[in-house]
């Protein structure tokens, strides 16, 4: 049976995603589990008390961390891609219609969608917007949005029914108030608890905070609640009940307006000058572009007025409203928990993997020098599953594997041919060329992942992973979720510095068996690979980065006993002498060692050191240095050395206030010794 | 009284043997034994721990005694002596004095990181000089006594000299001897950068002594095993003790290890590489001395450049003497051979008044 992960980031995340457990789960042909992070308000992660009793009622199980389960297919509702590694295909079907600039916008974030094996949204909109960046190459459908099926299938009890659940009654007419909480753009700063006025005989409030909204605001929500019979404050986490209930809303920017509108509803819409100091802020994104959904305000008077008018006429609006909900949340037929699930399942069946593209972007060298036949057999069709992108493949073998290799190349289809070291230049280009070593093992479609760095990234020329063999050479918190022993908030760390839309620059030599490089920089890779003793070039390296969220495992290499034998003879010592050069390749290649390629070239290439070279080498810290040992031998009073230090500090800065103290001190101490003599 | 020399790992011993031969000499009533945790393999990234048979019987050729690890709750030792701030798992009682096994800790021993406060699991620190109490004095509150350099005491005292041990190593008097000493972290070593070209210092009258890390990785140990079967100049120090093949030699190459303060001490010119994946170490501090005292030697960045550092240097020894002095002295106080007499009397301090008195 299939398992399937249910991944609940925080409490916004519960609405959308419990729609899709409750189907599935009354499919029964699933094992489910659930699992969620630890509570942290910074990340904005994980529940509180109250919140997690909803998760509670699951009947399924809980397991720690998402890796436990080894799911097969693991739903997520954000870009979260990189805490699910090792967590099958990953599909994110988001939380919200709108993202205020952050989701479903073309930004340096959205590479970070790339994480996930698959994207659902919920019109076409979004979907139009993400692949109009250029930068996701994962499938997107357009399924609708799960967080409304209740209420398109009709499973809900209608209006007037859930207002007799909610205590009010039926001709009671309510208002909800369900504002962002960004500062620059929430209504909150500005009607403050006067809201409390909207609260008028004949209406009842209900006010529907975002959960991150700050607990000093939300306490004096809860206060006003209490003062007044007909206002009712919300602390569950689902909306859902609310819109159904009530017959107008207030909103600001909030993704609840939008929701409220695809029911055909009225929304007011508070206006928050400050909206322009928002980080994302983008005129063109339907939380600004598309305010003409409803009526804008900008005083509590406005707004008073503007739900007047919103109860008198409902239908005003009907048209903008169904204009711009369509777009954005296309199919209102209650069954998009069942396409989510439908696109998930064919995703796993299929095995799908991503690009949209006919013609493989990517040349694959596979280096198979010195490899047995069988384990270039096995490597190869592993690949396919493993690196999650088309491809041509290429080897690079030994001359006198040619016969071998052509035996594989006729059997299996995928290969387009094999070519010698000598023969690189002869490769056929495509735009990307990953050179990789048959011993290099990864997951979770990391070449795929390495691309996207070269891909989405207009300055990136060349990608490296992050590499480890049985020692690691990176700090074990960079492994994402492949190191046991990382905790969540060490794993929250890497995330952000390693989500695909961040790189780190290369801290040394890259390595040569593992990069996935533009082909801009074919000639210099091929260069370097042919002649061991080239290094690439300042220019690639600024253009390199080093990938912190894709981690590949490096073929080891094992310990021979030549070591232990105490005399080796003649073939020994010819065996010995490859296995050292063998060996110094491996231990070197971190570093470019060996070959005597320094990043300093203060120092002659022959001969002896000149004062100058020696002063040159130790440049920067002679003066320190000569100024500490001054003031040592000034304690011993020792005046013959102090001075000699002294006078070689001046002779370097003469102007060094540090070097005149001294000089003054000197001189002072002589003299009281010469007067007491 | 009963007094146990508790070796976590093999590099503790030279530091403990001393106190034992001490003791051993001065006030033989005393019951000084051997022990360590049950031994465990050093695999790539995870440290080993405990001794091997043939380290064990080693130490009671030299005369020590052994107590095996289960027999020691029953025994009770008075003080536990160690060589490390790793206080896990010493759960039998009486007080615990750590001497410590090195001069600088990569961000894990003399350091301003939280770290350092393990060491309060100790009733009394040994440090070898005044750096040492100073760095630790700014977190610590317990008594911190200056010995000096515990396995230098022979060096010191003149029992081990250069030409006994050239002769040991069966290294003509008149020839040149530069010893290799790196350390073992992936980030910090010189051994990535200088790798197999270490050979090239070998020549017609210079000699090459290769002294790897306890817990240097697998395959560098076969790189440069092989290396001193292919070169008859070179020659691989299997023993864990650093003092001799230091003793013996003229130049020393390191890189962060603390074998080049060890050399700073005895006034050995040092060649100090700089790995170029140094910042990338998750415990790097610049401030801690293994970088900001990197004046003391001649830093070098590749092999070829080291080549010239090391001829220089064996043509011009006396080339940084003065700094070489200037850093000694405040790594090892006192060189006088009697750092064991220091911790011992301190230790006996401890049990007699059961506290120790600082001196800073």
């Amino acid at each position: 049976m299939p398992k399937v992960l249910f991944y609940f980031h925080n409490a916004v995340h519960l609405p959308v995603l419990l729609p899709i457990f409750h189907e599935l789960h009354a499919d029964g042909g699933f094992e489910i589990a659930y699992t969620f992070p630890a509570y942290n308000r910074e990340l904005q992660a994980g529940f509180q008390e109250d919140e997690e009793s909803e998760l509670r009622k699951l009947p399924v199980k809980q397991v720690k961390r998402p890796q436990d389960w080894n799911a097969d297919i693991t739903f997520a509702g954000d870009v979260i891609g990189s805490l699910l590694h090792g967590c099958g295909i990953v599909v994110n079907v988001g939380h919200g219609l709108l993202s205020k600039g952050i989701y479903y916008s073309n930004n340096r974030h959205i590479n970070r969608e790339n994480l996930c094996d698959l994207l659902c949204v919920p019109g076409p909109y979004q979907k139009e917007r993400m692949l109009r960046s250029g930068k996701l190459f994962v499938p997107i459908h357009v399924t609708g949005y799960p967080k409304l099926d209740a209420i398109f299938s009709n499973r809900y009890p209608p209006q007037s029914e859930v207002k007799k659940l909610l205590r009010q009654d039926p001709a009671q007419k309510i208002l909800l108030y369900a504002p962002t909480f960004n500062p620059e753009l929430s209504s909150i700063p500005i009607l403050w608890t006067r809201i409390r006025h909207l609260a008028k005989p004949g209406r009842t409030l209900i006010i529907k905070l975002h959960s991150a909204t700050m607990p000093e605001y939300k306490r004096a929500f809860q206060m006003l609640a209490q003062q007044q019979d007909n206002i009712l404050y919300v602390d569950k986490p689902d909306i859902t009940p609310y819109l159904q209930a009530s017959d107008v809303m207030l909103s600001d920017v909030s993704s609840a307006y939008m929701e409220f509108a695809a029911l055909d509803k009225p929304v007011v819409l508070f206006y928050n000058p400050n909206l322009f100091e928002y980080a994302h802020y983008d005129r063109n994104d339907p939380e600004f572009a598309w305010r003409d959904i409803g009526i804008q305000t900008q005083t509590l008077e406005e707004v008073d007025s503007a739900i007047e008018r919103s109860l008198v006429h409902p239908s005003e609006f009907s048209e903008q409203r169904s204009k711009y909900t369509e777009q954005l949340l296309s199919k209102r037929d209650g069954n998009s928990s069942s396409r989510v699930i439908e696109a998930a399942i064919d995703h796993f069946a299929s095995r799908r993997r991503i690009v949209p593209v006919q013609k493989p972007e990517v040349t694959i060298l596979l280096d198979v020098r010195g490899a047995r036949i069988d384990r270039i057999k096995n490597r190869t069709s592993q690949l396919i599953d493993e690196t999650g992108i088309k491809y041509e493949l290429w080897f690079l073998a030994n001359p006198e594997q040619r016969q071998q290799i052509e035996s594989i190349i006729s059997s299996l289809d995928i290969v387009s041919g094999s070519i010698t070291l000598a023969e690189l230049r002869k490769l056929p280009q495509n735009k990307f060329l990953a050179v990789l070593n048959i011993g290099t093992e990864g997951a979770d479609r990391w070449l795929f992942r390495l691309l996207n760095h070269v891909r989405a990234n207009d300055q990136v020329g060349a990608a490296f992973p992050l590499a480890f063999s049985a020692s690691p050479v990176q700090d074990p918190i960079t492994r994402l979720g492949v190191d046991q022993r990382v905790s969540w908030s060490q794993l929250d760390k890497s995330v952000r510095l390693a989500q695909a839309g961040n790189h780190l620059r290369l801290l040394s030599m890259p390595r040569t068996d593992c990069l996935i490089s533009g082909k801009e920089f074919l000639p210099e890779v091929i260069e370097v690979l042919q002649h061991r003793e080239s290094k690439f070039s300042s220019a690639f390296l600024k253009q390199s980065v080093l990938a912190l969220d894709v981690v590949v495992k490096l073929p080891g290499v094992e310990i021979s006993q030549l070591q232990h034998k105490d005399h080796l003879d003649d073939d020994e010592l010819q065996n010995a002498e490859m296995r050292v050069r063998e060996l110094a390749d491996w231990i070197g290649v971190i570093t470019g060692g060996g070959n005597g390629n320094g990043s300093s070239s203060s120092h002659r290439p022959n001969g002896v050191y000149s004062e100058e070279d020696r002063d040159q080498a130790n440049g920067k810290q002679s003066i320190e240095s000569h100024l500490r040992l001054a003031q040592h031998y000034l304690k011993r009073n020792n005046f013959e050395l102090a001075r000699k230090h002294i006078n070689r500090a001046q002779k370097t800065d003469p102007d060094n206030r540090a070097v005149l103290d001294l000089e003054n001190t000197l001189n002072k101490l002589r003299k009281q010794e010469q007067q007491s003599s | 009284m009963k007094i146990l020399l508790y070796a976590k790992r093999n590099l503790h011993i030279p530091h403990l043997e001393p106190i034992r031969k001490w003791f051993s000499s001065n006030l033989p009533e005393i019951d000084c034994r051997y022990s360590s945790p049950p031994f465990s393999q050093a695999v790539d990234g995870v440290t080993g721990v405990g001794l091997e048979s043939w380290q064990i019987s080693s130490l009671q050729n030299s005369g020590g005694k052994w107590l095996d690890f289960t027999q020691i709750h029953q025994w009770k030792p008075d003080v536990t002596v160690m060589a490390d701030a790793d206080f896990g798992g010493i759960d039998w009682g009486g007080r615990v004095v750590n001497v410590n096994h090195g001069l600088i800790s990569k961000g894990t021993f003399y350091t301003k990181n939280p770290v350092v406060l393990r060491e309060r699991g100790a009733n009394l620190i040994c440090v070898p000089g005044p750096y040492h109490a100073e760095i630790l004095r700014q977190s610590i509150q317990k008594p911190i006594v200056i010995t000096g350099v515990l396995k230098f005491d022979p060096i010191f005292q003149g029992v081990m000299t250069r030409e006994k041990l050239r002769q040991e190593y069966g290294i003509p008097e008149n020839e040149r001897v530069v010893l290799f000493a790196p350390t073992y972290n992936l980030e910090l070593s010189a051994v990535p950068v200088v790798v197999d070209r270490i050979r090239d210092i070998v020549d017609e009258k210079t000699w090459l002594l290769v002294k790897l890390h306890g817990m240097a990785p697998a395959t560098w140990i076969e790189m440069y095993r092989l290396l001193s079967k292919l070169e008859e100049k070179i020659i691989f120090i299997e023993d864990s003790d650093l003092a001799p093949p230091l003793v013996a030699s003229d130049v020393v190459i390191s890189d962060v290890s603390s074998a080049f303060m060890e050399a700073v001490i005895l006034d050995r010119p040092v060649i100090l590489v700089n790995n170029p994946l140094q910042r990338s170490f998750a415990m790097y501090d610049p401030s801690d001395i293994e970088y900001s005292w990197r004046e003391v030697g001649v830093e070098v960045d590749s092999s070829q450049q080291m080549l010239l550092a090391v001829e220089h240097a064996l043509e011009h020894p006396e080339y940084k003497r003065e700094l070489r002095n200037f850093y000694g002295e405040k790594l090892a106080g006192s060189r006088d051979g009697n750092a064991a007499q220091r911790a011992c009397e301190a230790i006996l301090q401890l049990v007699q008044f059961r506290s120790a008195v600082s001196v800073v």
